[in-house]
């Protein structure tokens, strides 16, 4: 082969990539790819910790609060996650409380998640979960310090206007301590202010659901026990949907994100056997 | 959702009008003295703040825990004035870059017919969401209301909108790790062969590679030769080599943070938004 052909593998047009990219995104969508799924240490403590949690019969009047920083943007990745989890809380009877510090949040959580869910699985509003709502992102350190102590206090009233206290699934909801667990679900740094201000001896469990390119960061919380299960992005709601065996759209994003992975590394690869076969070129020439 | 009636908006006009003056009296107030008590109601907030969280609560609550929410309606509140503020900013820029048909003036259109809309119809999906918004004309189209208009808005509009332009990521990322990624040192290439290990061991396609090392024996015990499986190289280089690291930099940034935020209680600050005025 000769210099230019090897110049060629490392000047792939851009609009070549993205075509290419874009097939290896739309075909897993609409073909089911029969991949093999492994879930990922995280992704089965994240599972195992809610099975728990809905094993404890301690729990039954207890709520789980979903917090819900994502927004329309990083749906692709965290609406999945908050799917699959929705659906793990409802086949479990676990009851549930949403919250949000994101203006956007609210309407996508609730439309395009927590409702289709509630109508298939037979949820109840206000006796099996409640919508906290959205607070501004300027009170946010200030309403997890308050859920500690006084959770009718500090949230007062639902998404629509109604108080809290009048709602069944709340009867019992006071303090930290009827709190069974909290799932963050959120592509933006929201993890510290829970386990500084809300969490005691890592009581209730803290379970994390981040884009996928925030999950290393949170590794030493899940070293030291804080962070006691996470969803790493669309990977981790894949995960999650082959442990509750509810294959869904996760799942096919899942294997898309394989593909894409795979075509990444080929790219590489390619680059890379062209850069060093230049490399070579130009020294023979030289001598 | 706000409250309704006349009793609220009556609230919710005199709470205006209260920030407002109290506004209007810093502004007239002397640069010192605003100063003066910008950094006193500062230090105030964070004292409460700091006593809150070191003063001993045997119980789980001290004297101050009680005022909790009064302090996040103070916090909402604030917060509140801030947004007005960037919104405020953000008009005012485009309407100039508009009537002053500037470079790019057709995007501050989009921009401010965008803002009115989602306003008017967030506002009246609160207030009045059966208003009828379109009427029905001829067999062109039906009548629309607003709370159909605002999910037709927010739904088919900016919620697409936003998931797309993130999207788009993906294309340049795949096209700048194809053009970046080149094995011209030992440090490019260590860092390329865990990127690829940790990516590979993230996916199916990846942990399918080495499935066929099973993680037992045919004694049912544990098979040393597991480790090699992709997933669990992959694991170990994210727990034991990159969470050090993480740990390393998350102390040296909770310490930097721990700096500013001192700096900024005691309003030691300086520089914009402090002491220089913009």
């Amino acid at each position: 082969m000769n210099s230019t052909l090897w110049n060629r593998l490392q000047t792939i047009d851009r609009r070549i990539i993205y075509a290419v990219l874009l097939l290896f995104i739309i075909i897993p969508l609409f073909i089911d790819i029969p991949l093999p799924t492994y879930p990922s240490k995280q992704s089965q403590d994240f599972y195992d910790t809610l099975e728990k949690v809905a094993a404890d019969k301690g729990n039954a009047n207890k709520i789980v609060i979903v917090n819900g920083m994502w927004s329309p943007s990083t749906r692709g990745e965290n609406q999945w996650q908050a799917e699959a989890l929705i659906t793990h809380l409802m086949q479990k009877h676990l009851h549930f409380a949403t919250l949000t510090f994101d203006t956007q949040n609210d309407t996508v959580m609730q439309t395009s998640v927590v409702e289709p869910l509630a109508k298939k699985y037979g949820y109840v509003y206000g006796r099996d979960y409640v919508n906290w709502g959205y607070r501004p992102n300027a009170v946010y350190v200030i309403t997890i310090k308050g859920l500690v102590t006084n959770i009718p206090g500090t949230i007062k009233k639902d998404a629509h206007g109604t108080p809290i206290t009048s709602f069944a699934v709340m009867k019992n909801v006071k303090t930290r301590s009827d709190v069974a667990a909290v799932v963050d679900i959120t592509p933006v740094e929201s993890t510290e202010t829970w386990l500084g201000l809300f969490e005691q001896n890592n009581s209730p469990p803290y379970l994390f659901a981040p884009t996928a390119v925030m999950a290393p960061t949170y590794y030493p919380y899940l070293d030291s026990g804080q962070i006691q299960g996470m969803l790493t992005g669309i990977k981790g709601a894949g995960d999650y949907e082959g442990l509750l065996h509810t294959k869904s759209f996760g799942s096919r994003i899942a294997s898309a994100l394989s593909l894409v992975y795979a075509l990444i590394i080929l790219l590489v690869i390619i680059g890379n056997v062209g850069h060093f076969a230049t490399r070579a070129a130009k020294r023979r020439e030289a001598s | 959702m706000p409250g309704h009636g006349a009793a609220y908006f009556g609230k919710l006009a005199f709470g205006l009008v209260v920030m407002f003056a109290i506004l209007a009296g810093l502004q007239a107030a002397p640069r010192r003295s605003r100063k003066i008590i910008i950094a006193f109601f500062t230090f105030l907030g964070g004292l409460y703040f700091a006593l809150e969280f070191f003063y001993p609560a045997p119980s789980g609550e001290n004297f101050l825990t009680g005022y909790q929410p009064l302090v996040a309606g103070l916090g909402a509140v604030i917060g509140s004035f801030a947004i007005g503020l960037g919104v405020f900013s953000l008009v005012q820029l485009h309407l100039r870059t508009l009537s002053r048909l500037r470079p790019g003036w057709g995007y501050s259109i989009v921009l401010l017919v965008s803002f009115v809309a989602m306003t008017v119809f967030g506002l009246m999906n609160e207030y009045s969401p059966n208003a009828t918004v379109i009427p029905t004309v001829g067999g062109l189209w039906q009548s629309q209301n607003a709370h159909g208009m605002f999910r037709f808005l927010f739904s088919g509009g900016l919620s697409n909108l936003g998931s797309a332009t993130f999207s788009i990521i993906a294309f340049y990322i795949a096209s700048a790790a194809y053009r970046a990624f080149r094995l011209r040192s030992i440090e490019a290439t260590l860092l390329m062969a865990a990127a690829l290990i940790v990516m590979v061991g993230s996916v199916s396609f990846g942990t399918a590679l080495t499935a066929g090392i099973h993680p037992k024996l045919t004694d049912g015990s544990e098979n040393p030769w597991a480790n090699l499986r992709i997933e669990n190289i992959a694991q170990w280089l994210l727990m034991e080599v990159n969470t050090p690291a993480q740990r390393g930099i998350l102390f040296g940034l909770t310490l930097g943070l721990l700096a500013t935020s001192l700096r900024y209680w005691l309003s030691l600050e300086r520089g914009a938004y402090f002491d220089k005025e913009l």
